[in-house]
């Protein structure tokens, strides 16, 4: 028995290893992987690292240049800008992960009930879908926003909704083809329950590019909350935000640069790590490349 | 015969195609039938083969007997109980009861479940068995199949074709049923290994008893396996009969055709007989009367109207030709006939 | 055969080097084909009749190599040649080739009629008209009904059967000395295959065309091929004709092999199986890669020397130990088809192992 589980782990252990084998092999996706680390542990550890309060103002240190003190220097109200980059990071990262999470259930229940039931249910929820798709996703939270009122919560929401579609689309699509395999049918004749085929046999297999599209949507999603607050229509202050920042910040453009370029760095990060990282997944499940 | 386990009678089921919403809304849509007026028995201990080229919709009735298809018409009866009636408690039991082994042994298995999850999965539906019970019975199931049961550990792409079959069949018994339907489950198998699991089906059906529905287009494998035979062509069957029997003297022109077309293994035994000429009809727009009489040497008028029903031709045959006592030139090799009483007309649809 | 052969493989190897390994997946493969016949190539999935199939054009995956021997065709040595020259002077104008699914093998944008004068103008200095009524004499030779008309049809419109017979036509084109099938007829119901393997036997008769027929189907064998060549992990374990092939087979594995289809046997009767299953090619066995799975293992050397060297034994050559007498102590040459020479050849190749 004992022996058994051993075995059975080592193998689950053996299967895994040569999945992230085949990961490293994409230099690129590993610097992802490398920025995003950076960036969890930093949102994570941001009132360990910060060397002042965000919202702490010194004004006998007003739009000073990068210094020691100040790595990035400070905003016209004298607050250390690398400080509010990192409860930066905690703001987005939040919106963003409480987003996907959203979008990645509402979606793939959406799409693997469309894909697995088919007909006129597949049509209904399909169409649904298509009608929220028919919108452009930052549009669509715009108007969301402007029914809801602008907050942090708001926009978690807003980004669930809008990303939505593009998990069901996925979900309904691995579903539609997974359907048709013989293992899913013989089950079905074997009397096997629909959520139970749905989520215990479906969904494991259709894991992959949902997790492709959950790093894609990421990224995606910590632009739109940065364009958000860039429109004003975000984060509200006094919560530090990375696209507030760079608002801010493009009235000074020519005589301090560091106000706006540094938490544009900052979303820049993220974002390329994110899409980085999907990509050497992408090419890592590509089943052409597992070995048979 | 003892009593039947399995009794189709009169099975038709139509297909809509072109279902797109355009063509929806003005009614716009045409039906496909893919099946029709299919009846057959299958006894207990007994193989029924259903034999046809693509599209004599053979795959179609083992569909609607394992009910993921609805039949648009005809009742289909297990153990005296119309299919079609059964909810669930009732539901369950058949489906415990028939089981289906499928073609492709790759895509058959769960590729992200471990072989031992997979044979356990039917328990875990149907019994009640603990962990470690279910854990002793899959190790039991692998050994009557002759698969190691350290199988149980290992993930499908680790196993051959071969050995995924024997893990379906595995997971067929699981649940100890009577009545087993095999689509077609070793044209995907190389010729060692499809004589592997050949041995294995005939073996367990002794064993147990098991009722075969065996789907196939090989024809030499059939002729092997099976008891009865029932020859489909464009979803009717055109002759039924004993194995034996019907393979030595067909009395349906597509079934000696069909027939004539099967390379032998023997390059001194070449073909004999009229081979098939042309091709299937497409199913949406069939032939008048007789649906083979477009590639039939023998067809008459009569066969472009009418469409023959199956009858007895003689004892233990039943085909659908007007002309059946013309089929393969000398009568001898058959018993005296019966003369066959008029057909009669019969309305399809 | 006096004459020259028209195709001569000669120590025939291919390579696949993945991340991981190195598959020799035709190892050490000789054979003629002579003009005019039909030679099949049999033998189970993964045993390398693909592959060799695919070589001989030098068709194969970017990851696979020809990594020794010789493909001697016309005088020249089709393994070094150019890529260009390959292209425009044997693929398609000499040596064509068929592939197992009708569906894929042609493309669904163009019409049939462009995709035939594509190749014909390609190999054959002809005008657009000429090379349209060669199109329609393709066409009606390899049986397609009123081909003029068909010939601005797209392939949906052909049924699978025809659309064989289109690819089929497509090969023949340009007058081929020869033609590879790789398993023309796997996928067709076997009224269209039997069909399908008349034209076959029809071009071959008819024209100047041999044709290289890979199956996996024994009957399909039986049914129209002159000689078969029997391949197994890699190796091309026996080549006789095909009389001698169902009758009197050489290699214990062509002899276990027709023992295991249910033809040999009476309805029910328990099949003869071949006891485990192909080896891994990752990792093949050593000796005489048949031998843990051979019923007749009759020396050492089958479990542990060199894959056997080919034997001739009356029509056929065969890669079998039982055929050297050194090796072999009850082997009597029943034919004189093993000299004294090659006997002493394999007690040398021995004492050079040893």
């Amino acid at each position: 028995m004992t022996t058994q589980t051993q075995k059975t782990t080592e193998r689950n252990e053996s299967q895994l290893r040569q999945f992230a084998a085949n990961f490293i092999e994409n230099k690129l996706a590993v610097v992802g992987l490398f920025l995003i680390v950076c960036v969890a542990l930093v949102t994570v550890f941001a009132s360990q690292i910060a060397p002042y309060s965000p919202t702490a103002q010194n004004y006998n240190a007003v739009l000073e240049g990068p210094s020691m003190a100040h790595p990035f220097g400070t905003d016209d109200l004298g607050r250390d800008i690398f400080s509010r980059v990192l409860f930066g990071y905690q703001t987005v990262m939040t919106i963003t992960t409480s987003g996907v999470v959203v979008a990645f259930i509402l979606g793939t229940v959406t799409g693997l009930t469309a894909g697995y039931r088919g007909g006129r249910i597949d049509q209904l929820l399909m169409r649904s879908v298509d009608v929220l798709m028919a919108f452009p996703s930052l549009i669509l939270a715009l108007a969301l926003i402007a029914a809801l009122g602008p907050s942090k919560w708001g926009v978690a929401l807003v980004l669930g909704i809008a990303y939505t579609p593009i998990f069901a689309r996925v979900a309904r699509s691995e579903a539609v083809s997974l359907r048709e395999e013989q293992f899913i049918k013989s089950l079905e004749v074997r009397g096997a329950s629909q959520p139970r085929i749905m989520f215990r046999h479906i969904l494991p297999n259709a894991v992959g590019p949902l997790i492709v599209t959950v790093t894609l949507q990421f990224a995606f999603g910590i632009l739109t909350t940065a364009t958000l607050s860039f429109l004003g229509v975000g984060v509200q202050p006094p919560d530090p935000s990375l696209g507030r920042m760079l608002t801010d910040g493009k009235d000074y453009l020519d005589t301090a640069w560091w106000f706006s370029v540094f938490p544009g760095i900052a979303i820049m990060i993220p974002v390329i790590g994110f899409n980085t990282i999907g990509d050497g997944l992408r090419d890592t499940f590509d089943p052409k490349q597992v070995n048979r | 015969m003892t009593a039947p386990v399995l009794e189709v009678d009169g099975l038709s089921k139509q297909f809509t195609v072109n279902s797109g919403l355009v063509s929806r809304l003005f009614g716009n849509t045409q039906e496909v039938t893919a099946v029709r007026d299919v009846s057959f028995e299958v006894g207990r201990g007994e193989t029924l083969a259903l034999v046809g080229e693509s599209g004599a919709g053979k795959s179609t009735v083992g569909n609607i007997i394992t009910r993921v298809h609805e039949p648009s018409s005809g009742t289909v009866r297990y153990r005296g109980e119309d299919l079609h009636s059964l909810t669930g408690e009732e539901l369950m039991e058949y489906r415990q009861s028939v089981q289906m082994v499928f073609q492709d042994p790759y895509s058959s298995l769960d590729p992200r479940y471990k072989v031992g999850s997979t044979v356990a999965e039917p328990l875990k539906i149907h019994t009640e068995l603990s962990k470690d019970e279910r854990q002793e019975r899959v190790a039991e199931l692998l050994e009557t199949v002759n698969l190691d049961p350290a199988f149980a550990n290992r993930f499908p792409h680790e196993l051959s074709g071969g050995q995924l079959q024997r893990v379906s069949i595995a997971t067929a018994l699981s649940v100890d049923p009577d009545f087993i339907i095999l689509d077609e489950p070793v044209s995907a198998l190389d010729v060692s290994v499809q004589a592997q699991i050949l041995n294995l089906l005939m073996r367990l059906q002794r064993e147990r008893d098991l009722s075969y529905l065996f789907i196939s287009h090989d024809l030499s494998v059939v002729k092997h396996l099976s008891d009865r035979v029932a020859v489909m062509y464009l979803g009717e069957i055109v002759e039924r009969g004993e194995t034996a029997g019907l393979f030595e003297a067909p009395v349906h022109p597509y079934t000696e055709g069909l027939l004539a077309s099967v390379p032998q293994a023997n390059p001194d035994d070449h073909r004999r007989g009229q081979r098939l000429t042309g091709e299937v009809p497409s199913p949406i727009d069939p032939p008048s009367g007789c649906p083979f009489h477009p590639r039939c040497d023998y067809a008459t008028d009569e066969c472009t109207e009418m469409n023959p029903a199956l009858e007895d031709v003689f004892a233990g045959r039943d085909a659908a030709c007007h002309n059946w006592e013309e089929v393969g030139g000398e009568a001898g090799a058959r018993p005296d006939a019966v003369t066959v009483a008029e057909e009669s007309p019969e309305s399809e649809d | 055969m006096s004459s020259e052969p028209r195709l001569s493989l000669q120590d025939l190897e291919v390579t696949y080097t993945t991340k991981h390994d190195e598959v020799t997946a035709v190892d050490g493969v000789s054979v003629d084909i002579q003009s005019d016949e039909i030679f099949g190539v049999v033998g189970e999935s993964g045993c390398g009749k693909s592959t060799l199939a695919n070589t001989i054009l030098r068709l194969l995956d970017d990851n696979g190599e020809i990594t020794g021997g010789e493909i001697r065709y016309n005088g020249r040595d089709l393994a070094e040649m150019s890529e260009k020259g390959l292209s425009r002077t044997v693929r398609g104008r000499e040596i064509s080739m068929v592939f197992q699914d009708p569906n894929t093998s042609l493309d669904p944008v163009y019409t049939i009629g462009q995709q035939l004068t594509e190749t014909i103008r390609q190999h054959l200095d002809v005008s657009k008209q000429e090379a349209r009524e060669r199109a329609v004499q393709s066409l009606d030779d390899v049986g397609i009904p009123s081909p003029a008309d068909r010939l601005d049809d797209y392939p949906h419109q052909f049924s699978g059967g025809m659309r064989q017979r289109v690819v089929i036509a497509i090969a023949l084109s340009c007058n081929p000395s020869l033609l590879i099938a790789d398993e023309p007829t796997t996928g067709l119901d076997v009224s269209i295959q039997a069909q399908i393997l008349d034209l076959l036997k029809d071009i071959n008769e008819n024209r100047d065309t041999s044709v290289v027929l890979i199956t996996h189907d024994l009957g399909v064998v039986a049914e129209i091929c002159d000689r078969v060549g029997v391949m197994y992990a890699g190796n091309l374990v026996e080549v006789s004709p095909v009389g001698v092939i169902y009758n009197d087979p050489k290699h214990p594995y062509t002899q276990d092999l027709l023992k295991s289809i249910p033809e040999t046997h009476d309805i029910k009767e328990e099949l003869t199986v071949i006891k485990g299953s192909p080896p891994d090619l990752r990792s093949p066995p050593s000796g005489c890669r048949y031998h843990p799975r051979c019923s007749k293992v009759c020396s050492e050397a089958c479990e542990t020397g060199e894959m056997p060297r080919v034997y001739h034994e009356g029509e056929s050559s065969v890669r079998c130990y039982i055929y050297d007498a050194a090796e072999n102590p009850e082997y009597e040459a029943t034919t004189n088809g093993t000299d004294e020479q090659s006997g002493e050849q394999s007690q040398q190749t021995k004492r050079g192992e040893q």
